[in-house]
């Protein structure tokens, strides 16, 4: 993440906070928000008294020409306002060093489809007149939705999006494949029109094919009034590079030009975020039904996996680490089973940690708490494992280190046959 | 009335983001229109005095120069009767466009889909239809983005099976 600060010097007062948590930063919202106020101080910084904080220099690009004389040795933040023309941004894109950071001010779907992968952003101003960047969700339209309702669903085909919903949904729920991928944009718009809000329906659709119209059919949907959740997979390319797996720019410039990911993955924008949970799910034999016989393997070592894991969207990540709502049957275990076998406990164990409550501390914590503190890395490691048996009440107890444990044991005076504990490093 | 040419394919010129021009052809006097004066207060949240001049929470006095792209361009519509792009608008500048649009004709380009509601009469140039409601005006502006998306999506799978071999 990279921090990029405006001082008014006159006033002493900080004007934009901004933290940029993608190298592309795409932000749209309501006029008069400061987007292009935004540009316009970086543009005349010299005229006016204005101080930028950043480890980068930060320019706003106002004509190519201006990209043309960048300095390649140096760092920046690019700032794009929307007056840019497509042949420009293209320009702009080609020609940036892989470590600089792009803002780009745009609504324009054909402007944005340039971009890609990234993530999107309005302005926002808080009670003490701050300015700083707030991320949304808008790539799945799904951030405020629960799908716990959810009556109709409708998958681009029947692949692995169609079989998970099947999984976590009830079964009163309709199922259909709607034909929506490339060619079923009239299929879609129907589809949203034919809804009514007695009906929650939800869609599923190909991500490459809808993820740069994203915002204009949440528009769309916020229009007419109808109950409908798309999910728009995220592309998997984007869980890669969220997920810092990468050691080096060598390697992310070595993965966006030659495709380490499956063959003939590079350049397609293919959405993985399902198949990437079928692929968890079937840990550790991984058959990956678009490639072709060129894996990078480096995507499925246990630790990137569960970093990779650690990308997908929160709303997921809750389905991926806890029972269905409706059917009570846990959900994706081989997931659970990927992410403990990395803290050194195999087996059927494994999904006992997440049927058990876990104490801590004196504390419980769900199973779901569980996996997603390890998940966020507040629980670093689990270095031993020695039982899977339960005390009366179904817990089980989390010591920190040995010396917790044995103290534990002889506090509660319990037998050797009947110990069932897991100890824990936590992160610092 | 507002009249709307949906998608990239335009054939009129649109008033894009000529803030400055905008700008240096408003006079501070020109605020004492109590239109203008509602619309730059409501879509910049400014406060502009009797004399006219402007005053931003966060940025201080401001010049017309320093307005947004989006009440520009409403201005642009309202005072200088430039056609202008919805594309570059945020919703909040929408509704004041169809206000424009009610006292005199305004014509627009439209690429992307506005968070509308109510009614209002509009003119599709380019398939020569009149609209009536917001639902219509989002549902044909949705399917022209469609399309090309449609056309986009299709000319990069080719590209890449060209590559591919």
């Amino acid at each position: 993440m990279l921090n990029v600060s405006i001082k008014d010097n006159r006033t002493d007062k900080v004007l934009y906070s901004l933290s940029l948590i993608s190298k592309r930063v795409v932000i749209e919202g309501d006029s008069g928000t400061g987007k292009t106020a935004l540009a316009t101080f970086i543009s005349t910084i010299h005229r006016r008294d204005l101080t930028v904080v950043c480890e980068y220099q930060v320019r706003t690009i106002t004509s190519i020409e201006l990209f043309r004389g960048l300095d390649r040795y140096s760092k920046y933040v690019l700032i794009v306002d929307e007056d840019v023309e497509s042949n420009s941004l293209q320009e702009i894109l080609d020609g940036m060093n892989s470590d600089w950071y792009l803002i780009l001010m745009c609504r324009d779907a054909e402007i944005r489809s340039l971009v890609g992968v990234h993530s999107k952003a309005i302005l926002k101003c808080n009670n003490d007149g701050l300015i700083s960047l707030e991320y949304s969700d808008k790539n799945t339209l799904y951030s405020s939705k629960s799908i716990d309702t959810i009556s109709t669903v409708y998958c681009e085909d029947s692949g692995s999006a169609l079989d998970y919903y099947q999984m976590i949904l009830p079964e009163s729920t309709k199922f259909a494949t709607a034909n929506i991928g490339t060619v079923g944009y009239k299929r879609l718009k129907t589809i949203i029109e034919d809804s009514t809000l007695q009906d929650n329906t939800l869609i599923c659709a190909d991500g490459e094919t809808y993820d740069n119209i994203a915002s204009d059919l949440h528009a769309y949907v916020n229009s007419l009034h109808v109950s409908i959740c798309i999910f728009i997979p995220i592309s998997f390319e984007h869980l890669l590079l969220e997920s810092d797996i990468f050691d080096s720019l060598e390697d992310i410039d070595r993965f966006r030009k030659e495709g380490t990911a499956p063959k003939n993955y590079n350049g397609s924008s293919e959405n993985y975020a399902l198949s990437l949970m079928h692929m968890l799910n079937i840990f550790p034999k991984f058959i990956y039904n678009k490639e072709k016989g060129n894996l990078d393997y480096r995507f499925f070592t246990s630790t990137n996996l569960k970093r990779i894991g650690a990308q997908l969207p929160a709303i997921l990540q809750r389905y991926t680490n806890c029972f269905s709502p409706h059917t009570n049957k846990p959900l994706l275990p081989s997931l659970q089973r990927a992410i403990l076998a990395n803290v050194g406990i195999k087996g059927r164990e494994c999904n006992e940690v997440v049927k058990a409550y876990v104490e801590c501390n004196n504390t419980c914590i769900s199973p779901e708490v569980a996996i997603q503190e390890i998940l966020s890395y507040k629980i670093k490691k689990i270095s031993n494992w020695h039982s899977y048996f339960y005390n009366e009440d179904k817990k089980l107890v989390v010591c920190k280190d040995e010396g917790a444990y044995k103290e534990f044991v002889q506090d509660n005076e319990i037998p050797v046959w009947y110990r069932p504990y897991i100890m824990v490093e936590y992160s610092s | 009335m507002l009249n709307v040419w949906f998608g990239h394919d335009c054939p009129f010129e649109v008033h894009k983001f000529n803030t400055d021009l905008i700008g240096r052809n408003l006079r501070i006097d020109d605020f004492q229109d109590p239109f203008l004066k509602a619309m730059a207060e409501d879509i910049d949240k400014l406060k502009i005095s009797s004399k006219g001049e402007m005053y931003h929470e966060i940025f201080g006095n401001i010049n017309p120069s320093m307005l947004s792209n989006g009440l520009c361009s409403v201005i642009a519509a309202y005072k200088f009767d430039y056609a202008v792009d919805i594309t570059h608008m945020g919703d909040n500048c929408v509704p004041w466009l169809i206000k424009v649009s009610e006292v005199k004709d305004v014509t627009c380009n439209c690429n992307r889909v506005p968070v509308l509601s109510g009614e209002f009469k509009f003119y599709d140039i380019k398939k020569d239809r009149y609209g009536h409601t917001a639902i219509e005006f989002v549902s044909w502006s949705m399917a022209t983005i469609m399309e090309e998306q449609e056309v986009r999506v299709l000319a990069k799978r080719k590209h890449q099976g060209q590559q591919n071999g």
